[in-house]
């Protein structure tokens, strides 16, 4: 359908021209500038000119609405004007420029739309191949950035487990914490003093390990919890106590009555 | 309506007002400003309101209620004049008949918890009995009130718990004293 339709231009342009022709040979005159033969090097085999007058707008109308026709073309599906060999516009220049009508043209005239046809062919094919590269280098980059974190724990587990000074670290934020926080009526006991109190999980840590650490640091809570009398079932959760039997008791403080108002004996 | 004044608390007061008694007790526990009375502050709670009224209540069965009012009227000046032995002679039973009158009686329980050998300290508590006594019989022998019988009695109740009053109206509980009852020997001595 394209280079039927181009060359289906083209023709209708050398129609156009033939047209013209036929009623304007009788004007040219040797003094008249346009009807003067162009340089025979633009070469095609037929050598000198036609002797045509060719209206100026006229021819540039056609050849402007001819790439006019072929602009639409790219911007409509640009990956295949850029793929189709066919399209490209050189053979069109090609075509152009060896026709002998068109050689006869003003040289103004003949290069404008040539040289703009040459530009807009041009610029699509760099464009068009940027989309492409987009597709390409975009999902790299975004696998590059998912890879990143995957990676990253991998890399820094290893130096973490087995080296003994991090044990601390990693006793320090369990479950202790989190476990004092759930018994109500720590508010009763004396805090530690957190300065010896880590102290002393390091240096536990330091000899025996993480898990002699970590319970280190629950003993005196459980101590703690255990010395609270209030008949709650927390306190029973500890095998070693049983749960104290707290009464209620009533005891007569005061006991007194008045003496009565309107006393009176009546019988 | 009933014949007997073998008083129930929980009559009186209503059941909830036991739980307000809980929590006010509670909050003069932590309001002592020990802190080591927070456990026991802890223990009314889960005890609850119930259990207050349960003891409050035994300790006012194990109460004469109608003895400890006829105190008052032993200190009455309408009784002196029984003291004469010259007008009223010994051994000899008297019936009087008492008009319409009014007396409190003031109750004073003292509630504390005890656990491990350990015991709270106490919570004061309140509970004024507001009577209104109308057409009562009493026997005066040897200058002692020795009976009473017949007529009848409403009791509404006060109840607090240390400064904090959580109850203070309730429809009056009516007694018929149809029975005579005999105080245990020699009675209730007229001051």
């Amino acid at each position: 359908m394209k280079p039927m339709g181009k060359t289906l231009a083209a023709a209708l342009l050398l129609a156009a021209f033939g047209m013209q022709s036929s009623g304007a040979q009788a004007q040219c005159s040797p003094t008249n500038p346009a009807c003067q033969s162009p340089q025979p090097s633009g070469g095609g085999g037929s050598g000198g000119g036609v002797g045509v007058k060719v209206d100026v707008g006229d021819a540039a109308k056609a050849i402007g609405g001819l790439f006019k026709k072929k602009k639409k073309k790219p911007v409509v599906q640009p990956t295949e004007v850029a793929t189709t060999p066919v399209e490209q516009p050189k053979q069109e220049v090609v075509f152009v420029k060896s026709d002998p009508v068109i050689q006869k043209l003003p040289t103004t005239v003949r290069k404008a739309p040539v040289k703009t046809a040459i530009v807009t062919r041009a610029k699509p094919q760099p464009v068009v191949s940027k989309p492409v590269a987009r597709k390409v280098i975009a999902p790299v980059a975004a696998a590059a950035v998912v890879a990143e974190p995957m990676f990253e724990p991998e890399v820094a587990a290893e130096p973490v487990a087995p080296e003994p000074v991090p044990v601390a670290e990693v006793v320090q934020p369990s479950a202790p914490v989190a476990k004092t926080a759930t018994i109500a009526p720590v508010e009763d006991a004396p805090k530690p003093d957190n300065s010896l109190y880590w102290m002393i999980a390091a240096g536990v840590a330091a000899l025996a390990g993480a898990g002699a650490a970590a319970k280190v640091l629950f003993t005196p809570k459980v101590t703690m919890d255990c010395n609270i009398a209030d008949g709650s079932s927390r306190m029973i959760s500890d095998p070693s106590l049983t749960k104290p039997e707290v009464s209620f008791n009533v005891a007569i403080a005061g006991f007194s009555a008045s003496t009565p108002d309107n006393f009176a004996i009546v019988a | 309506m009933n014949d007997r004044i073998e008083l129930d608390i929980e009559q009186l007061i209503p059941p909830e007002s036991f739980d307000e008694a809980a929590v006010a007790a509670r909050a003069q526990i932590e309001g002592s400003g020990d802190k080591g009375n927070a456990k026991w502050a802890k223990a009314l709670s889960a005890l609850g309101g119930a259990k207050i009224a349960s003891a409050i209540s035994e300790q006012l069965k194990s109460k004469d209620l109608l003895a400890a009012f006829m105190e008052g009227w032993a200190k009455s000046p309408a009784f002196k004049a029984y003291k004469d032995q010259s007008k009223h002679a010994p051994g000899k039973p008297e019936i009087v008949k008492l008009g319409s009158f009014k007396q409190e009686l003031t109750y004073n329980p003292e509630l504390s918890l005890s656990a491990a050998g350990m015991s709270s300290p106490p919570i004061g508590m309140t509970i004024a009995l507001k009577a209104e006594f109308d057409s009562v019989e009493v026997t005066i022998m040897d200058a002692h009130l020795t009976e009473i019988g017949g007529g009848s009695c409403k009791i509404a109740v006060d109840f607090k718990v240390g400064e904090v009053k959580l109850f203070t109206k309730s429809t009056p509980l009516e007694f018929k004293l149809m029975d005579r009852k005999k105080l245990p020997e020699p009675g209730i001595g007229i001051t």
